[in-house]
């Protein structure tokens, strides 16, 4: 079966360690979203995966095999790159058939999973064009028909769909998950962009300079993010994280100024400075929950739905998002509160989050 | 290239021109003369003319004299590019395979006049020294000095060893102690003929002469004598001779000249064929043993032509001329020059340096204490033991050099036969004389 | 049609481009131009007399000619093969991590290259010499002692002898040509082949040569035009001999005109060698757009 594991996987360029030691589980069929800022290793992470990239130290086990040492032919996997890496002097037909030519497919056969591919994904009347000939999405498409016509145990994707417009972008989101369903393939997807994180995966790998920050579904990752970073990264607008402490009373003191009271979860507060976060879709107007969060206001964006605030606390950004149309204007001075159990809290120190 | 620094001068010409008109000072030197030559820096020659032209500026501060300078091959492509477009420096080397052409084309000067009414010029330059340079009673060049293109350099140490305690005295001697040297492991004869010019000159040359006579070049110019005639393909079958039985070293055709001279020099071979400009080399090698060891030779006698057996090629080759456009203060100063290129004083220095002057040197040089070897020559070219006839290319347009050239070393290597080496002389001669 | 705004008047745009017109006419056309004049008379004593075609007449039936031609079209031919793809192969190579100090290999490879022709020509004259060149002594101390040749001296090798010089020396050009044809392409395709499950010769064929096309054309017409100007080596090696053996196009025409003072035939040997050499690059590259690059990339 196709289940992917990597342990205490390592590797470093010369000097300097770029990935520092990753573990990663990965169940048959799973599609699992690797997200991080630029830099942070993440292609480098999924070439590993592909062959493309040696191993340092650690295991990467495709099924029961070890597959370190494996060319990358040898691993049955294929890979979508961010540019696409079409050959640009072979038509669509041709790239999408390539590697099945190359294990000696008869050629009937290939044309029709070529055929079969390029109707999933609308290219049939692309298939004698070159690469240069098509649009951004059509290349985008050819690209993933060159992986899907192998059949392989492991679809590798890196950005791919960083070069396209939003737009589109949005479309071939939907368009890559609904062919997970159908195909039921273990997909690795690489991704700097969150939210494409949050919509696609079953499982997100959140990495942090070549270290994983934390494991788990889109939802388990929004509603206790392990620590600050992730904290900040899934969300947006990312959540609020305000220094305080542990007041008097039982509520947390802000260092901005203002209160906010301690989560349900958090038994034992702790003695030291901790930080608050509060997504801004949690921030209530007036006293509708407790403590008091006195916001000067800089900026309100209503997009009709809703209305975006952005102001400051003290000297610290704060942004919040009310379902409520505001009469207040820029300059004036909003008060806000929270829910509890909305609130997350943090060890100012170790970065780590507070709970029981 | 020549044809450039000539522009220039035209350039300056009318710059200076212009520059006068602005009232700037006249020049204190009155005639400006160029003189064109290689033999500087590595040449042996190299000092006799450096003095030479010290002693001219000296006597003429009124001439402005510039050298222009360049080795031979750049000399040849410049001088050939320049005289194609109608221009020659105005005092230059003329060889002598193109003293016909130059003629022709009007571009040297006759300097009979002047030469043959100076008893010490052209008195006492020997008839024989400026035949190359002579078209229908009239010179137009002044030998640089005597050369004999064909001397056989032979190590009498490696000789006796053979059995031989003189120069072998027939061909069939000779041939028979090539195969001996062969047995012994010795180089019989060392070659060098990258070049191509070592085979056609200093070795083809005088077997020409041994079998067709004395007269071979004067036949070929009125016509009564070809390179198809029987003596000249017999000459080039001698020659294929020497090839068949070994005599030369197997790369023969990749080394130069100065390579077969170090070949000899070492001791790796019985013998060397060049002309007599390659004597100071083995004067100053500095192995004592080996120069007392060094006797020169002629190929010895052919078939039993015991009349040629003492001729041997020679001349000057190239010669000091000037160009025909020269007149009046400039053409004075040219012939002053001349002058000195052929004075007592130069032919001295060739002789100090061990090479041999085209004038006649009889009683002007009796003080000059020279190395025996050297000694021996000046007696044999002196007293008539060796009787010189003229070099065979620098007697012929200046094509038939490089075509005899490629043509024998295509013989050497089995690529043409006797006949169709003399066919392609043959052919060359009638398309450019 | 563009806005009447930024077009240049007509004489601005000759003004701009009247430099290039006198440089290239002053460099490339008059010598061109001058050197068919001169073609149409015959040399004689350093004079020119009119001739019209005689001289190609002349040429057309000259075996010399199209002997020395013939020692270019092997040096060409061999330097195809093994200059232009050994630095193929070598440049992929180097793309494909599977080399070691590429950067040094490189430079290494390349230096010959900035060497004057006549430093490398002795520096093979030693590698030749019969009695003491490496060559023959290696071949000695191998025990292949029975291979030994006359490499400069016998007439049926010596243009194979030669082309080694010239392959070894230029061998850094086509590397370098290659390496940044190399740079230009997507390296994400060579992954993709790889992850296609491609090996290293199926990359190279399939994937790499084809997107080198361009790159192909360009030095297979470095390697001819220069095939045709080659002189230097062999003029230093082996003065063109033994004979005519090793001579080719180039020294004849230099031997016709300065050697044998007949510029006209020189000059029409050179106005050959340019015809022949503008054919044979057209044709390359007329057949690599035709059968090779197509209109896909
Ligand atoms: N071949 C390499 N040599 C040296 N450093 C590299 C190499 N490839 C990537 N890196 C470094 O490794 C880090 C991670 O790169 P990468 O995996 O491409 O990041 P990401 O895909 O997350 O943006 C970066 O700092 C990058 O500079
Ligand atoms: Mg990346």
């Amino acid at each position: 079966m196709a289940q992917l594991q990597l342990s205490e996987v390592r590797k470093s360029f010369g000097a300097v360690d770029v990935i520092k030691g990753v573990d990663i589980d990965v169940r048959d069929g799973e599609f699992v979203v690797l997200v991080g800022p630029s830099g942070c290793g993440k292609s480098t992470l999924l070439r590993m995966i592909a062959g493309l990239e040696t191993v340092t130290s650690g295991s990467i086990r495709i099924g029961e095999r070890e597959v370190k040492n494996l060319r990358a032919k040898e691993r049955d996997i294929a890979m979508v790159f961010q540019s696409y890496a079409l050959y640009p002097h072979m038509t669509v037909a041709r790239n999408m058939g390539f590697a099945l030519k190359l294990q000696g497919i008869p050629k009937d056969e290939i044309a029709k999973r070529v055929n079969d591919a390029a109707a999933i994904l609308n290219l049939t009347d692309y298939l004698e064009r070159y690469p240069k000939q098509l649009s951004g999405g059509q290349r985008q498409r050819v690209a993933m028909g060159r992986a899907i016509v192998r059949n392989p145990r492991v679809f590798l994707f890196d950005e791919p769909l960083s070069n396209l417009d939003a737009k589109l972008r949005v479309q071939m989101r939907a368009e890559i998950k609904q062919l997970h369903q159908r195909l039921g393939n273990t997909i690795i997807y690489v991704t700097h962009d969150q939210i494409e994180a949050m919509t696609m995966a079953d499982k997100i790998v959140i990495l942090s300079g070549g270290a994983v920050e934390q494991v788990g579904s889109p939802l388990e990752l929004y509603d206790r993010p392990r620590n600050t970073f992730v904290a900040g990264f899934i969300g947006s607008p990312a959540m609020n994280l305000l220094e305080g402490r542990i007041g008097a009373g039982g509520m947390i003191e802000l260092a901005g100024g203002g209160t906010l009271p301690l989560p349900v979860d958090v038994a034992s507060p702790p003695k030291g400075g901790v930080i608050v976060g509060i997504r801004p879709e949690h921030m209530l107007l007036g006293g509708a929950g407790q403590g008091d969060l006195p916001l000067r206001i800089d900026v309100l964006e209503p997009t009709g739905s809703e209305t975006h605030v952005m102001g400051k606390a003290g000297s610290v950004e704060v942004v919040a998002v009310v379902r409520d149309r505001l009469s207040e204007r820029p300059g004036e001075t909003l008060h806000l509160s929270v829910d509890p159990k909305h609130v997350h809290l943090f060890d100012a120190a170790s970065g780590l989050r507070i709970a029981e | 290239m020549y044809v450039i620094p000539d522009f220039g001068r035209r350039l300056l010409g009318s710059a200076m021109v212009l520059g006068a008109l602005a009232g700037a000072p006249a020049s204190a030197q009155d005639v400006e003369l160029t003189f064109a030559h290689f033999l500087a820096n590595k040449s042996t020659e190299a000092p006799n003319v450096a003095d030479a032209i010290a002693r001219f500026r000296e006597k003429h501060p009124e001439v402005e004299l510039k050298e222009q300078i360049s080795g031979t091959d750049e000399y040849l492509t410049q001088f050939n590019v320049g005289a194609a477009s109608g221009e020659v420096p105005d005092v230059f080397m003329m060889n002598g395979s193109d003293t016909t052409a130059l003629v022709a084309a009007g571009l040297v000067g006759a300097i009979t006049p002047e030469f043959t009414a100076d008893p010490d010029w052209g008195g006492r330059t020997p008839d024989g020294m400026t035949f190359e340079f002579s078209r229908d009673g009239e010179v137009y060049g002044v030998p640089y000095g005597q050369i004999i293109t064909h001397v056989i350099y032979w190590n009498k140490d490696i000789f006796a060893e053979a059995g031989y305690d003189s120069f072998p005295a027939t061909w069939e001697d000779f041939i028979g102690a090539i195969e001996t040297f062969k047995e012994m492991g010795k180089t019989p004869i060392s070659l060098g003929n990258k070049g191509r010019w070592v085979v056609v000159d200093p070795l083809f040359g005088t077997l020409v002469a041994r079998e067709c006579g004395p007269d071979f070049v004067p036949q070929v110019h009125s016509g009564e004598a070809n390179f198809t005639d029987e003596c000249h393909v017999a000459a080039i079958e001698d020659f294929k001779q020497l090839v068949d039985v070994g005599a030369f070293n197997e790369d023969a055709n990749s080394l130069d000249n100065k390579q077969q001279r170090d070949a000899y020099l070492n001791g790796d071979a019985a013998m060397f064929v060049e002309g007599s400009w390659a004597l100071p080399g083995i004067l100053d090698s500095g192995n004592q043993s080996l120069i007392d060891a060094t006797g020169i030779a002629l190929w010895p006698s052919i078939k039993g032509k015991d009349e040629n057996a003492s001729l041997v090629t020679g001349g000057a080759g190239w010669s000091y001329a000037l160009a025909a456009r020269l007149e009046g203060a400039e053409r004075e100063a040219a012939i002053e020059l001349l002058k000195e290129l052929s004075a007592v004083d130069y032919s001295r220095s060739r002789m100090e340096i061990g090479l041999l002057p085209a004038q006649n040197m009889a009683g002007v040089a009796d003080d000059i204490e020279v190395q025996p070897l050297f000694a021996e020559f000046v007696s044999n070219v002196g007293d008539g033991t060796w009787q010189v006839v003229p070099i065979i290319p620098t007697n012929m347009p200046r094509s038939l050099l490089d075509v005899s050239g490629e043509a024998l070393q295509d013989l050497m290597v089995g690529n043409k036969t006797p006949q169709e080496v003399a066919e392609a002389m043959q052919e060359d001669y009638d398309r450019s004389k | 049609m563009a806005p009447r705004a930024f077009q240049p008047s007509t004489i601005a745009i000759w003004l701009f481009l009247l430099p290039g017109i006198v440089v290239y006419g002053g460099v490339v056309l008059t010598p061109l131009i001058g050197g068919f004049y001169y073609s149409l008379f015959e040399t004689k004593n350093f004079q020119f007399h009119w001739a019209g075609l005689a001289n190609y007449v002349r040429l057309w039936g000259d075996g010399d000619f199209w002997f020395t031609l013939r020692n270019n079209f092997i040096i060409i031919l061999l330097s195809v093969i093994f200059q232009v793809t050994t630095a193929f192969i070598i440049a992929v190579l180097m793309n494909s991590r599977l080399v070691i100090a590429p950067k040094f290999l490189r430079t290494a490879i390349f230096f010959p290259v900035i060497l004057s022709p006549v430093v490398t020509s002795f520096v093979w004259i030693l590698v030749f010499d019969i009695n003491s060149g490496l060559l023959n002594n290696t071949l000695e101390a191998i025990g292949l002692g029975g291979l030994q040749q006359k490499w400069l001296d016998d007439p049926k090798i010596v243009i194979y002898s030669v082309t080694v010089a010239l392959v070894w020396q230029y061998i850094g050009l086509f590397l370098v040509i290659f390496l940044s044809g190399l740079s230009a392409i997507n390296q994400e395709t060579i992954e993709a082949a790889e992850v296609d499950g491609a090996s290293t010769f199926q990359k190279t064929i399939y994937v790499i040569f084809p997107q080198l096309a361009s790159t192909w054309s360009v030095a297979i017409v470095l390697a001819i035009s220069g095939g045709l100007k080659i002189f230097e080596h062999i003029f230093v090696m082996t003065g063109g001999g033994p004979g005519l053996s090793s001579t080719v196009v180039a020294q004849y025409a230099y031997s016709q005109s300065f050697l044998r003072a007949n510029f006209s035939y020189g000059n029409t040997i050179a106005i050959a060698i340019v015809v022949l050499s503008l054919t044979l690059v057209s044709l390359t590259i007329w057949a690599f757009n035709r059968f090779v690059v197509k209109d896909r990339i």
